[in-house]
C-alpha cells in the first residue's frame, strides 16, 4: 500500500491511457476473437460455430492468394526498406554541405498521411496526363502506361516504389541515431592503421548497427505484413485482385460483404503470423545482448 | 523543480478530467438544436453535381417549410452502406436515407430498413406515378421498402469537334449496330484521337457486359428466387459469352477502348476522345468542360433490342426506434415535396423516377435531358438479392478484369463468374 501511495501521481497519470487502452485496444482484441468463432450478423443472430470460419478461410482461394501477395510484398519491401534507409543514413551522416536539408527532405514524406501520398502518386502514375508518363513521352517513349492498373508487375512496382518513397525516412532516422552513437575513436584508430573508407564501413559501421538492423527488419516485417492503405487507394487491390493483401481481404470481408466471422478469423491468422515473427525477433535480440 | 505531492495529484486529476471531457463531448452537428419544429436527419451518398443539387433541394425545402428542418448529412460513396449499417447498429440511425434500389434487398436482410407503405400513403405518394423498372425492386414480399427518386443510366457522350475533324457529321450520327460503332471509331482512331474513353476496372465494364447481354436477348441474370444465376444455363450461356466476347474485343481486338485509361472522364473532358460512355450524373460536368461541343445520346442499340444499364436512388426509412411518428411523417412530407419537385433533381442529370415531372416546363428547359428521357423505358438493373450486390462485388469484378486483361479465356471467365455468384448467393 505504501508503494501505491508513493506512486499515486504516476498511477493517476497512467490511468487515462489505461482506460482508453482497455476500452479501445484490449476489449476489441477479445471481442474480435469471439467474433472469429461466430456466424456473426451485425443486427441479426450471433451463432457459435467453433473453427468453421478458420476452415472457410483455408478453403477460400481469395484468402490464400491474399496471404501469398502479402508474402511477396514483405519479401520485396523489407530488404528495400532496410538497405535504402541505411544508405540514406550514411549520406546524411557524412560531413557534407547541407546535410540537415537532406535529412529533412528524406524524412519529409513520412509526415504525410496515406491518403495524401496515394492521391499525389495516383495522379503522377496515371496515363493521359500523369507526370511519369509525360516524362517518358518527353524522352521519346511514346506509350500511355497506367502504372497502377496495367499489369500485375507494374502495379506491384508502383506500390513498392510509393511505399519506399513514403516510409524510408523513418528507418533512416533509426539508422542515423545508431550511426551517431558509434564512437569517433574507432574511425580515428582505423584511419591511423590505414583502413580505407570501404573497410571502415564494413568492419566498424556495419557491426555497430547490428542491433538496430534487427529492430528495423522486424519493425518493417510487421509494417509490411499490415500493408493496406496505399494499396487500397492506389490499385484498389487490382488489377484483377493481384494486389489484394491480408488486411485488404479483412476489410473486404468485414465491411463490404459484412461477413464479420471470416474477417475476424483472418485478422487472427495475421495476428498469429506477426506473433511468431515477434517471438523470433525477441530471441534474436536477446542473443545479441 | 520540486512540486508538492498534492499539486502533482491535482495536475494529474486535471489531465484526466480533460481527457474524459474531450472523449465524451458530443460532436457539433448532433448538438445543433433547432428552436422550433422537428429535425429530420437525412443521409445520402451524393458527391459532385449530385451533392450540390441535393444541397440546393434541401435548402429550398427548409426555406419553404419553417416547421421542419431537414439536416442533410453526406457520407462517402464507397463507405456509405458500411456506415449506414453501423449507424443503425449503434443506435445513431438517420431518420431518412438514400439507397440504391438494387441494394435494398441486402439492407432488408441486415435489418436496416423498414417497410413504408402506410407512411408513403399518408402523404399521398402514389406508386403509379413512378416508372416501372425501379418499382419492381422497391417491393419485397408485397411491401414497399423504397420510394424511387431517379433513374441514372449509362449514356453515349460524344465530342462534336472530334467527330467533325474525323470527317463524321455529328448531326447525322446514327449508330445502328455494334459494327457501325466500331467502324466510326476506327475512322476516329485514324485521326489520332481516342475512340472511346472508358475504364477497364471497377463496375463499368460489368455494366456494359450486362447491357450487351440484354441487348442480345439474354433473360434475367438470376432465377426468380434470387438463389442461382441463370446466365450460364443452356438458354443464356451462348449469349453471355458472346456479350463478353464483344466487350473483350473493344479492349483487345478492335482497340476501340485503349487499355487502362486511368481517368476516362478527364480524358474525355480534355477533348482528346470522340466518345465516352458515362452516367447521367456527368451531363453537366461534361457540358461545363466541352460546352456546345458536347453531344449526348441514348445508349445505342448495338444488337437486337434496346437495353441499358441503370440504377435508381431511392428514399428508405432506416430502422430507428428514436424516430417519433411526427418525425416519420415530416420525413415523408420532405420525400413527397422532393418527388413533386423532382425536376430540380434532374439538374444533376438523372431521369426523375416520377414520370409526371417529364412534362413540366422546368424539366423541358434543361439542356440535353430530352435526348435521353425515354431511355427510362428500357433500362436494366443488376439483380437485387438479399446478399449480393454485383456492382461492388470484388470477386466478380476481379474475375471480369482478369478476362479483359487476357488472364482468363472469355468462356471460362463467364463460367467462373457464374460459379462465384452461385457460391455467394448460398453464403
Amino acid at each position: 500500500m505504501v508503494g501505491v501511495r508513493k506512486y499515486m501521481p504516476s498511477y493517476l497519470l497512467m490511468l487515462p491511457f489505461l482506460i482508453l487502452y482497455l476500452l479501445f485496444t484490449f476489449y476489441p482484441i477479445v471481442r474480435g476473437f469471439i467474433i472469429s468463432l461466430q456466424k456473426f450478423y451485425v443486427l441479426g443472430t450471433k451463432e457459435f460455430v467453433g473453427l468453421a470460419n478458420y476452415n472457410y478461410l483455408l478453403h477460400d482461394s481469395t484468402f490464400l492468394s491474399s496471404v501469398w501477395h502479402t508474402v511477396i510484398f514483405v519479401v520485396f519491401s523489407v530488404p528495400l526498406l532496410v538497405i535504402i534507409p541505411f544508405c540514406l543514413a550514411l549520406i546524411v551522416n557524412a560531413p557534407i554541405k547541407g546535410r540537415k536539408i537532406y535529412q529533412a527532405v528524406f524524412f519529409l514524406p513520412m509526415i504525410l498521411g496515406v491518403s495524401v501520398v496515394s492521391s499525389v502518386w495516383s495522379a503522377m502514375l496515371g496515363n493521359y496526363g500523369g507526370l511519369v508518363d509525360a516524362v517518358l513521352n518527353a524522352i521519346g517513349i511514346h506509350q500511355e502506361i497506367n502504372w497502377t492498373a496495367q499489369s500485375t508487375q507494374l502495379a506491384w512496382i508502383s506500390v513498392l516504389a510509393v511505399t519506399v518513397w513514403w516510409t524510408a525516412g523513418f528507418n533512416m532516422v533509426l539508422y542515423l541515431a545508431a550511426l551517431q552513437d558509434i564512437p569517433k575513436e574507432l574511425y580515428e584508430a582505423a584511419s591511423l592503421d590505414g583502413a580505407s573508407g570501404w573497410a571502415k564501413t564494413c568492419f566498424i559501421t556495419l557491426p555497430s548497427v547490428k542491433r538496430v538492423t534487427i529492430l528495423v527488419v522486424f519493425l518493417q516485417f510487421i509494417a509490411s505484413f499490415n500493408v493496406f492503405g496505399q494499396i487500397f487507394l492506389l490499385t484498389g487491390g487490382g488489377p484483377a485482385g493481384a494486389t489484394t493483401t491480408i488486411v485488404s481481404y479483412i476489410y473486404e470481408k468485414s465491411f463490404s460483404e459484412f461477413l464479420f466471422g471470416p474477417g475476424a478469423a483472418a485478422s487472427y491468422i495475421l495476428f498469429f503470423i506477426l506473433l511468431i515473427v515477434s517471438l523470433i525477433q525477441l530471441r534474436l535480440m536477446s542473443k545479441t545482448e | 523543480m520540486k512540486v508538492a505531492g498534492k499539486t502533482k495529484v491535482l495536475v494529474a486529476g486535471v489531465l484526466i478530467a480533460g481527457t474524459l471531457a474531450t472523449a465524451c463531448s458530443p460532436s457539433q452537428t448532433q448538438s445543433a438544436v433547432h428552436q422550433s419544429g422537428t429535425t429530420i436527419v437525412f443521409w445520402d451518398l451524393f458527391g459532385g453535381a449530385d451533392g450540390t443539387t441535393m444541397n440546393q433541394i434541401v435548402k429550398k425545402f427548409n426555406q419553404t417549410h419553417p416547421s421542419i428542418h431537414v439536416q442533410e448529412e453526406t457520407q462517402d460513396w464507397g463507405q456509405y452502406y458500411t456506415k449506414l449499417i453501423t449507424a443503425v447498429l449503434g443506435g445513431k440511425a438517420p431518420d431518412l436515407a438514400i439507397s440504391h434500389v438494387d441494394h435494398i434487398g441486402i439492407l432488408k436482410t441486415q435489418g436496416v430498413i423498414e417497410p413504408l407503405d402506410k407512411e408513403a400513403a399518408s402523404v399521398g405518394i402514389k406508386w403509379s406515378q413512378f416508372f416501372e423498372p425501379p418499382m419492381k425492386d422497391a417491393v419485397i414480399n408485397g411491401k414497399h421498402y423504397a420510394i424511387p427518386l431517379d433513374i441514372h443510366t449509362y449514356l453515349l457522350f460524344y465530342n462534336k469537334k472530334v467527330l467533325q475533324s474525323a470527317g463524321i457529321s455529328p448531326s447525322q450520327l446514327n449508330i445502328k449496330s455494334y459494327n457501325d460503332f466500331v467502324s466510326i471509331c476506327d475512322k476516329v482512331k485514324g485521326h489520332g484521337y481516342v475512340p472511346l474513353s472508358f475504364g477497364e476496372s471497377g463496375w463499368g465494364p460489368l455494366a456494359i457486359w450486362e447491357t450487351f447481354y440484354y441487348q442480345m436477348g439474354g433473360t434475367s441474370l438470376l432465377n426468380k428466387a434470387g438463389t442461382k444465376e441463370t446466365f450460364t444455363d443452356a438458354t443464356n450461356d451462348a449469349v453471355a459469352i458472346k456479350a463478353m466476347q464483344k466487350l473483350y474485343d473493344l479492349y483487345n481486338t478492335s482497340h476501340i477502348i485503349p487499355s487502362n485509361i486511368s481517368n476516362p472522364d478527364e480524358l474525355f473532358k480534355s477533348g482528346k476522345a470522340a466518345f465516352c460512355i458515362e452516367g447521367t450524373w456527368s451531363v453537366d460536368d461534361f457540358h461545363k468542360a466541352l460546352g456546345d461541343q458536347l453531344g449526348v445520346a441514348q445508349m445505342p442499340v448495338f444488337f437486337q433490342q434496346p437495353a441499358a444499364w441503370a440504377d435508381s436512388h431511392t428514399f428508405v426509412l432506416p430502422v430507428n426506434p428514436n424516430r417519433t411518428p411526427e418525425q416519420t411523417k415530416d420525413a415523408m412530407v420532405f420525400v413527397k415535396w422532393v418527388e413533386d419537385h423532382a425536376w430540380m433533381w434532374a439538374k444533376a442529370g438523372h431521369i426523375p423516377a416520377n414520370k409526371t415531372v417529364q412534362n413540366t416546363p422546368q424539366f423541358k428547359a434543361l439542356p440535353y435531358r430530352r435526348n435521353y428521357g425515354s431511355q427510362a423505358s428500357f433500362v436494366k438493373y443488376f439483380p437485387m438479392t438479399g446478399t449480393v450486390w454485383m456492382m461492388s462485388d470484388n470477386e466478380i469484378l476481379n474475375e471480369l478484369q482478369g478476362i479483359l486483361l487476357k488472364q482468363t479465356p472469355v468462356a471460362q471467365g463467364v463460367q467462373e463468374m457464374g460459379q462465384i455468384l452461385d457460391r455467394q448467393l448460398q453464403e
